[in-house]
């Protein structure tokens, strides 16, 4: 999935980015308005993040544009203008939500998850796959989650990736350059820790005990591998 | 502008204007005809002064007819002689009281000249034309009394005054004939017809000769008879030939069927026409319309000051909101990011990120204060008064500021003396601190040095706590020492372009210090800038947390 960001103050962009891209989602982005409505009809994103206060276009006229062109594609707008009718008017443009600046990494990632699932929900996606299961964990890529018995767990676009590529290849290894490329895209260039460190924090969301895994298995010096269920380690 | 404004402000302008260019219109039009009118009886009196030359050549030859010795009737052949040898004379007749004519003699053989004088004079002699010889004829028109000039009456004869005389003018085909009659004591008429060649070149040689003129006045004099012939014209102008006169007078009797006519080139006649005038006239209606335009303006940007410095306000709680909440956004989400970084087991680093976290949702929880004050004039942040040491908040605000102070090499200089603790509110307090040494910071970073003085006074049972923060940078110009308190206002010098701001972090400070109980001045200081904060502090006994 990809997402345009459009922020004129190059940390936060910077920052959203990171937060995106460790989410698994590709990003374009770009500083102006006008960047970025050149950049909606040129890449064609999933969804849109937008910045209001922005030189020359501000976010509400490139929602306007944008839903000129498609009615349909996510708009979360990011912003430090919090009044009610802030709010109110950003809905009322179209946009899906309403990030109010400052924010947590944490409310930016649930919101977006919200955002993604609709997008996956919506049928838009070649990524979206049907339920699997891996273990006792079912696993549902629309929703962006993973259910064990009663138990729920979110999961970020990436990891969805992670287990739908474990899966797959149920019971062979899946090396890390197989990960990278599956899992963290060609715009970025992960080290092999990156990814260790990722599947060691996935680990810690899903498996029941964590340091004993059974569905991710490491296979040292190589990568990872699932095994279902019933098959010979 | 909005485009009522606008019409408005054109309305203000132009309507004077348009009065004043009217006014001066007509005012311009009747100064053209009084100069034109000016200008024409400046012609008319040359013209009058010639007419003038021209009756006196007239009167002088008038005396020398009235004068002439005259024979009496009989003496045909004296008489004979007499209009031979005068030049003046053409010819002459003598007329008895009772209108019979005595000479040229009747019943005798006349000359050729004299058969065409009798032609000539035939209304004379068949009566059509009687000089006042019977009471009960009434006085042909073309009599004159050469005295009054003015058409004989009977009544005004009188026999003892100097004998009656006067002109008898006729046009024949050759021109005018004048005839001077005038009354013998003898009762005989004698009329004597001029020599129209011999007085039309006397007439002329009295006339200015052209040669005269010099050459500056260009302008042309001609005299036409009755028939509206150029008689003879002098002067150095030559008009086109269709061209009007600018002036004409008919000359005075007997010659009153001739006229004068004055020539002047056409540029000398409209130039004394008051072009200045019109030049002038624009030049003040110029200035006017720049006065008035001045004014509208002056009027109008003082009128929308108010309308101004309210959408400033709206658009400055936008600003802050934007320049405040971008670096806390910034502060804020790389702490976060940062968190996730850090290995869980390095306590001393996730606990230094939790800092930076809090401290970053405290800061939004001011701003959030400090945009809704902004907002509206009711609210009103209340003092939330604490235990604290002020020295220590001192530390804490220059601690947060140590990297960035570092980075521009700015030494700090702490002269704390503030360590009885009392009661303030330490947010308050925090960001009036932070204010200012924000500015040293954002202003002052070239000076190389912060000084922060605290001192703790009491007096009369109020304590006070006061803080000095000084700095050797630029200074503030004596014109700006009271304006920098002032919202929105910002000094604009080279140093400053460029920071980031709103120009209100000392209005701010000042206020949150007088809600304090305090104040916060400026100090006259030569190097650098020096403020000082007072803040009322009351004692805080044994509450110390």
């Amino acid at each position: 999935m990809k997402v345009l960001v459009a922020e004129d103050d190059p940390n936060i962009r910077k920052g959203l980015v990171e937060i995106l891209e460790a989410e698994g989602f590709g990003t374009v982005s770009g500083a102006t308005g006008g960047e970025a409505l050149k950049l909606f009809s040129k890449e064609k994103p999933d969804f849109v993040c937008l910045d209001i206060m922005m030189p020359d276009v501000n976010g509400y006229e490139v929602c306007k544009s944008i839903r000129r062109e498609d009615d349909q594609v996510p708009i979360i707008f990011i912003s430090a203008k919090s009044e009610e009718i802030d709010k109110v008017l950003g809905l009322e443009l179209g946009a899906d939500d309403y990030i109010v600046k400052p924010f947590g990494v944490k409310e930016v990632v649930a919101r977006i998850r919200a955002v993604a699932r609709r997008c996956l929900a919506s049928g838009r996606q070649r990524e979206a796959t049907g339920p699997f299961v891996l273990g006792d964990l079912e696993v549902l890529p629309a929703e962006l989650r993973a259910r064990r018995g009663n138990e729920t767990f979110e999961l970020s676009l990436r990891d969805v990736k992670i287990l739908e590529l474990l899966h797959r290849n149920s019971g062979k290894v899946v090396d890390r350059d197989a990960l990278m490329d599956h899992c963290w895209g060609m715009n970025y260039l992960p080290s092999s820790r990156t990814v260790d460190q990722h599947i060691s924090q996935l680990r810690k969301r899903i498996e029941r005990d964590p340091p004993n895994p059974e569905i991710i298995l490491t296979v040292h010096g190589v990568g990872y591998r699932y095994d279902p269920p019933g098959s010979a380690p | 502008m909005r485009p009522k404004l606008i019409v408005t402000f054109m309305l203000i302008v132009l309507a004077p204007m348009v009065l004043l260019l009217g006014f001066g219109y007509r005012i311009a039009q009747n100064e053209k005809k009084v100069v034109e009118q000016g200008f024409l009886n400046l012609l008319n009196d040359s013209l009058r002064d010639m007419d003038g030359s021209i009756a006196a050549f007239v009167q002088e030859r008038e005396r020398y007819l009235l004068e002439m010795q005259v024979p009496e009737a009989p003496e045909t052949a004296a008489l004979r002689d007499l209009v031979r040898k005068d030049r003046y004379i053409r010819q002459l007749f003598i007329m008895s009281p009772g209108g019979d004519r005595l000479h040229p003699p009747p019943g005798q053989p006349l000359s050729d000249a004299e058969e065409a004088f009798l032609e000539r004079t035939d209304d004379i002699w068949t009566g059509k034309h009687r000089f006042f010889t019977t009471p009960d004829q009434p006085v042909p028109q073309d009599t004159y009394d050469t005295t009054s000039r003015s058409p004989l009456k009977r009544s005004q004869i009188k026999s003892d005054t100097a004998s009656p005389n006067g002109w008898h003018i006729r046009y024949w085909q050759d021109g005018i004939n004048l005839i001077f009659w005038r009354l013998e004591g003898t009762g005989n008429v004698i009329g004597l017809e001029l020599d129209r060649i011999q007085f039309l070149s006397d007439l002329i040689g009295k006339l200015p000769d052209t040669q005269q003129l010099s050459k500056r006045t260009r302008t042309l004099f001609r005299l036409r008879n009755a028939a509206g012939e150029v008689v003879y014209q002098w002067g150095n102008y030559d008009p086109p030939d269709s061209a009007p006169a600018n002036a004409d007078l008919l000359l005075s009797p007997p010659l009153n069927a001739w006229q004068l006519e004055y020539f002047v080139p056409p540029q000398f006649a409209d130039a004394s026409q008051g072009g200045g005038t019109l030049l002038i006239f624009l030049a003040a209606l110029g200035a006017v319309g720049l006065g008035v335009g001045w004014l509208a303006f002056y009027f109008y940007r003082e009128s929308s000051r108010e309308m101004r410095e309210a959408s400033q306000r709206v658009s400055f709680v936008n600003q802050v909101s934007h320049e405040l909440k971008t670096p806390l956004t910034n502060i804020r989400m790389y702490a976060e990011l940062l968190e996730a970084e850090v290995e869980e087991e390095n306590t001393k680093a996730q606990h230094h990120i939790s800092v930076v976290v809090s401290e970053s949702r405290r800061l939004s929880r001011l701003i959030q204060n400090v945009l809704t004050f902004a907002r509206s004039t009711e609210k009103r942040l209340t003092l939330n008064s604490s235990p604290g040491v002020i020295d220590e908040q001192i530390a804490e605000v220059i601690e947060q500021f140590r990297p960035a102070l570092e980075e521009k090499h700015i030494e700090v200089c702490l002269h704390a003396d503030a360590p009885a603790p009392v009661r303030f509110d330490r947010d308050l307090c925090g960001q009036i601190l932070g204010n200012l040494i924000g500015n040293v910071e954002k202003y002052a970073s070239g000076g190389g040095r912060l000084q922060i003085n605290s001192l703790q006074k009491t007096k009369d049972g109020s304590n006070t706590t006061i803080i000095e923060i000084l700095d050797r940078g630029p200074g503030i110009a004596a014109e700006e020492r009271e304006k920098i308190f002032q919202p929105f206002y910002r000094i604009s010098s080279k140093l400053s372009d460029g920071a980031t701001g709103t120009g209100i972090g000392l209005a701010i400070a000042r206020d949150l210090a007088r809600r304090h109980g305090g104040d916060l001045v400026l100090l006259p200081e030569t190097d650098g800038a020096a403020f000082r904060l007072t803040l009322e502090t009351p004692p805080a006994q044994g509450e110390i947390t």
